[in-house]
């Protein structure tokens, strides 16, 4: 479950480099001083990360290679069978293209949706900041509660939906019961949720940018839209490419919002790799299948991951 | 960066080959016969401070859960010795799932509520009590109804005792069903069901359209009685039955009704759409026959289910089982409520405030009961049901992966309209390795 | 923002930074009105925009405060026509929010601050004291931020059961507390302050804790509010960890009170639901509308305190 929190990695400033050090006695007893407060101070979040983080990895990768119900009392060794079973799957297939369809419409309609927002609210017309303040909102709440909302908001009978569909003369399908409508429903309010945070990155990212270069192009006579391709975006990939990074990760993980409204239904029609994880273990009793599947995930957030350091980091030595 | 991934790889590396032996040994131990495992934590109220605390997983919620609250506190009034406290998880699944984590915590409940499908998994992992030496002359297994007993005993051993048990019945809208001209019962046949459906085609109240049924795709209960009612059936002990003609034609009445009649439609809440009014009839527990009357602003009507080449009504519900690795003396204590429950006022007031069938000689043969079944039609429906009913199929009870993979297949037949046959052989495929699994303890402990 | 953008001096950079506001936003009237007519489309999507986002929440309030004759009805009243309190008594009733509220301030207030405070202490060991293999281990433990939650579901609900710590306040927190991303964002605020102020201390025989408390910290308050803030929101919302580990219903937190709620026997009642979703929403955004500031100024990285 990606939190708040990690969305946020990568705000951060360059570190300065250290000033090189000279070996003398005093020195190395300070080194090792120094050395013990830093125990003393990083030890013990390190061994919370440690047990709670990085354990539960290592015990989920063992489990991966056994067959357990969990009320057994022993998890049964089958080596790769389940790895091998998950990738001649068609069910993971379509576990897998529901994941990615959800990942690539969510991501993608959120920094579409995001940066026209952020142009949007960097015109700093009236009633700007409340409107970000709004936009922003949903961010915050939890998802469990939105999910209560635009499920009453998705009520066939009651609900703002139908009465929107029948303004332009169409019946409301019953969104979460349906098959078809039910990952579109799903994919609309994990939208409305996340494009707030989106929306407020690029702002920031806009109104960092260097002024000069944007009076230069503007000077030099470039309209509105060109203004907006060929100088502004370019100059926020490394927004755009954190934004991508970060919200692929949280949308890997959603949970909570296909809890609450459809519970991976129907028929598996909303089922993405975080609930088939979920559902084969505490569902199905199928704990090492479910575990297999958990490294699947674990290996593609890793390779995720490691592709935002590598550019971070090479884009910061220019 | 790239040294420092290498080495990284290689401190995981090494982590994992000294571990794995760790890893291995921190399932199991503390499982052997025997062993006693610490009770779950909770609340204990001051008062209760110094009796013997039993702890009790429960299913229900807000109504259902106050009824068995206020038995509880009677249990407390009627002896100071014992404390039950009862914590509860939304749902037979909740129950079973936070079960089966704490079996692996070592921390279990004394008496847990199991639903009929799946007490008998965690018969199968040796997790239950015998109960059969508990009984003695002044509560024997008579005090029981033989039916429901029999249904949680194996090899002559009682390991799960009826309380919250059920049959599906047929709900209906009597008003409704007098405005549109249809006769004041229910279908005998899926067949007039069917034409039954038909004839309210078009009708609407209070601004919307009325279906005839509301499905859920929630529970697999309803489908399991209806492949009864066509000839077929999940499964022949551990041999599955779920692509012969007779259960494919059942969920082809379905998809027929719902996707070529637009009689029917997969509901999130059919009780709840029922009491709106926007559906005229849902098949549902009798378990929820007080709370639907007492919500409905209509007049509600109960009957059996519909029959067709013959009957098919499950039974379902719930049924406590004491855990065996517990304490002697706690498990003593949750025989002490169990015998509670299941005698006298606290039988009665369970069934009449729940809609559950009455599962003790004492509750059946008490004046209120009697009173009731006499007075309130629906409440005599599920009792004279009962004769028809049965305990649902061997592969639905001991495999774990049947309920999900059935509501998998009636959600793509209800919500999508998906091909029967096919999605019934894709359950079927999808089953196998997972009988193949259990078929050795099957055939150790129960055959 | 990203770790990528170079910075002009303060005094530059504000200086156009003026005088593009002045050029932009008039503070004259006139000229106000006439950027506003200029922009008209602009005050449209604004509207829109809002208005996409208000809908929802307003359906969420007036819809726990309507008669179940407002709610279940066709044509839809958009305004209630009564204002009735039920709905929530119902949803007080049912469910014993009164705990629920308890347990997630208590589980918010307590996971907030300890998680500040690990990461204070543990930003401050990578940014300022010299350990053997400390960037490699700065990197290991980032690596913690990869684990998809569920992964450690199970095995965390067997070590907390280990410890006993099953359906406690503990049980709850302590699983988030280590915490890889405050120590990541602070760290990384810690070797961006200027060392000329450390150094001077140094000389002056200040210790580390001196160091820490009297320097470091205050120059930090931004960075740390954010961490706090991304903490308290995290802990609030948080929803599986704390379905998993607690047993009695009056433990429960409010998102997952929310779920018990809902179960309510398999009948949802819109009113009710939505009342009980009120409680759980309301609190997170009285913190968001007053903290606002802090939230979107930590994210910017402008932060007030940074005096460039």
């Amino acid at each position: 479950m990606a939190t708040v929190a990690e969305e946020h990695v990568g705000v951060q400033r360059t570190p300065h480099p250290s000033p090189p050090r000279r070996h003398s006695v005093l020195h190395q007893r300070r080194q090792r001083k120094g050395a013990a407060l830093f125990a003393l101070f990083a030890f013990p979040n390190l061994a919370l990360i440690a047990v709670f983080a990085y354990w539960p990895v290592l015990e989920n990768l063992y489990l991966s290679l056994t067959n357990w119900d969990f009320i057994s009392p022993e998890p049964i060794f089958i080596g790769l069978s389940n790895y091998a079973q998950l990738f001649t799957s068609s069910t993971f297939l379509d576990v897998m293209v529901t994941t990615v369809t959800w990942v690539v419409v969510v991501v993608g309609a959120s920094l579409v949706l995001g940066i026209a927002l952020a142009s949007l609210f960097s015109m700093k017309l009236p009633g700007t900041a409340a409107v970000t303040g709004i936009v922003f909102a949903p961010h915050v709440i939890a998802g469990a509660a939105i999910g209560a909302v635009w499920l009453f908001i998705f009520d066939p009978n009651y609900g703002l939906a139908r009465t929107l569909f029948e303004a332009v003369g169409l019946t409301s399908p019953s969104w979460t019961t349906d098959a078809s409508w039910a990952l579109p429903a799903l994919l609309i309010v994990s939208i409305w949720k996340g494009v707030g945070f989106v929306a407020i990155v690029y702002l920031a990212g806009m109104q960092g940018l260097p002024s000069e270069v944007l009076e230069a192009a503007r000077l030099d006579g470039a309209n509105r839209w060109r203004l907006f391709t060929r100088i502004v975006l370019p100059l926020l990939s490394p927004t755009t490419f954190f934004l991508v990074i970060t919200q692929t990760i949280a949308a890997f993980q959603a949970f909570d919002i296909i809890a609450i409204m459809t519970g991976g239904g129907p028929a598996s029609a909303t089922t993405t790799l975080s609930w088939f994880i979920y559902e084969q273990a505490f569902q199905r009793s199928n704990v090492g299948y479910s575990a297999a599947a958990g490294t699947v995930m674990f290996v593609i957030l890793m390779v995720i991951t490691m592709l935002q350091f590598r550019y971070v980091e090479r884009k910061v030595h220019y | 960066m790239l040294r420092g991934l290498t080495r990284r790889q290689v401190l995981a590396a090494g982590m994992m080959a000294a571990t794995a032996p760790v890893l291995a040994g921190c399932f199991g131990a503390g499982r052997g016969p025997g062993a006693v495992m610490e009770q779950p934590s909770g609340d204990v109220p001051a008062e209760f401070a110094d009796r013997l605390r039993v702890v009790l997983w429960s299913n229900w919620t807000s109504h259902n859960a106050e009824v068995l609250q206020r038995n509880i506190d009677a249990f407390h009034e009627a002896q100071s010795d014992i404390f039950c406290e009862i914590q509860i998880f939304e749902g037979y699944d909740k129950v079973e799932a936070k079960l089966a984590a704490s079996l692996q915590a070592r921390q279990v409940p004394d008496i847990s509520v199991l639903s009929d499908v799946v007490w008998n998994r965690f018969y199968l992992a040796d997790a239950l009590e015998p109960l059969t030496g508990y009984f003695d002359d002044s509560f024997g297994t008579d005090a029981f109804d033989e039916r429901f007993l029999a249904e949680g005993t194996v090899k002559d051993d009682v390991w799960w005792l009826p309380f919250g048990r059920s049959t599906p019945l047929f709900y209906y809208n009597r008003d409704l069903f007098a405005d549109v001209g249809l006769p004041d019962r229910a279908p005998k046949t899926y067949d007039e069901y069917r034409e039954w459906g038909k004839e309210l085609a078009g009708y609407s109240a209070n601004g919307h359209a009325v279906s005839m049924r509301a499905y859920t795709g929630g529970d697999d209960w309803y489908f399991q009685g209806s492949t009864w009612a066509f000839g077929g059936g999940y499964s022949d002990g551990l041999d599955m039955r779920l692509t012969s003609d007779a259960t494919v034609a059942a969920l082809e009445f379905d998809r027929a009704f719902i996707h070529d009649d637009g009689a029917g439609y997969l509901s999130n809440d059919p009780s709840g759409d029922f009491v709106a009014g926007t559906t005229a009839t849902i098949l549902e527990s009798t378990g929820a026959l007080t709370s639907v009357t007492e919500a409905a602003e209509f007049e509600v009507g109960c009957g059996f289910l519909p029959g067709q080449a013959t009957t098919g009504v499950p039974t379902g519900g719930g049924g406590l089982a004491v855990l065996r690795y517990s304490s002697e003396e706690r498990k003593q204590a949750a025989w002490e409520v169990i015998k509670f429950l299941s005698s006298g006022q606290a039988s009665v007031d369970w069934t009449i405030g729940t809609g559950y069938m009455p599962t003790t000689k004492a509750a059946k043969e008490s004046d209120e009961i009697r009173r009731r079944a006499s007075e309130n039609r629906n409440y005599r429906v599920a009792i004279d049901q009962l004769a028809t009913a049965k305990g649902p199929d061997i592969v639905r009870r001991y495999v774990p992966e049947c309920l999900p993979e059935a509501k998998n297949a009636i959600q793509a037949v209800y919500s999508g309209g998906a091909d029967p046959e096919s999605s019934l052989s894709t359950m079927a495929s999808n089953l196998e390795l997972s009988i193949d699994r259990i078929r050795p303890q099957f055939e150790e402990r129960v055959n | 923002m990203p770790a990528t953008t170079t910075r002009p001096t303060a005094s530059r950079d504000e200086g156009t930074v003026q005088a593009r506001t002045a050029r932009q936003q008039p503070t004259n009237g006139a000229r106000r009105l006439g950027n506003l007519r200029h922009h008209w489309w602009g005050i449209l999507l604004l509207a829109a925009a809002a208005l996409v986002f208000v809908v929802p929440l307003f359906i969420l309030v007036t819809t726990a405060f309507k008669t179940n004759s407002d709610i279940y009805t066709w044509p839809p009243k958009v305004l209630p026509t009564d204002l009735t309190w039920d709905n929530l008594t119902t949803a007080w009733q049912l469910a014993p929010f009164g705990a629920f509220i308890k347990n997630s301030v208590i589980v918010t207030v307590v996971g907030a601050v300890a998680k500040v405070v690990l990461a204070v202490f543990t930003a401050y060991a990578f940014a300022f004291l010299p350990f053997p293999g400390k960037n490699v281990l700065f990197l290991v433990m980032l690596g913690a931020l990869m684990v998809p939650g569920h992964v450690t579901l199970l095995v965390n609900y067997i070590t907390i059961g280990n410890m006993g710590l099953i359906n406690t306040y503990a049980g709850i927190i302590l699983p988030g507390v280590g915490s890889a991303f405050g120590t990541f964002l602070l760290r990384q605020h810690f070797m961006s302050l200027p060392t000329e102020v450390f150094e001077a201390a140094e000389v002056d025989g200040a210790g580390h804790l001196r160091k820490l408390g009297s320097m470091v910290l205050p120059m930090s308050v931004p960075a740390i509010a954010t961490v706090a803030l991304v903490a308290v929101i995290d802990e609030w919302n948080s929803f599986v960890w704390p379905l998993i580990i607690t047993n009695s219903v009056n433990m429960r937190t409010l998102p997952i009170g929310l779920m018990y709620l809902k179960a309510n026997d398999g009948m949802v009642s819109w009113g009710v639901l939505m009342s009980g979703t009120l409680i759980v929403v309301l609190p997170m955004l009285l913190v968001f509308l007053f903290a606002q500031r802090y939230i979107v100024t930590g994210l910017t990285g402008a932060a007030a305190g940074s005096g460039r």
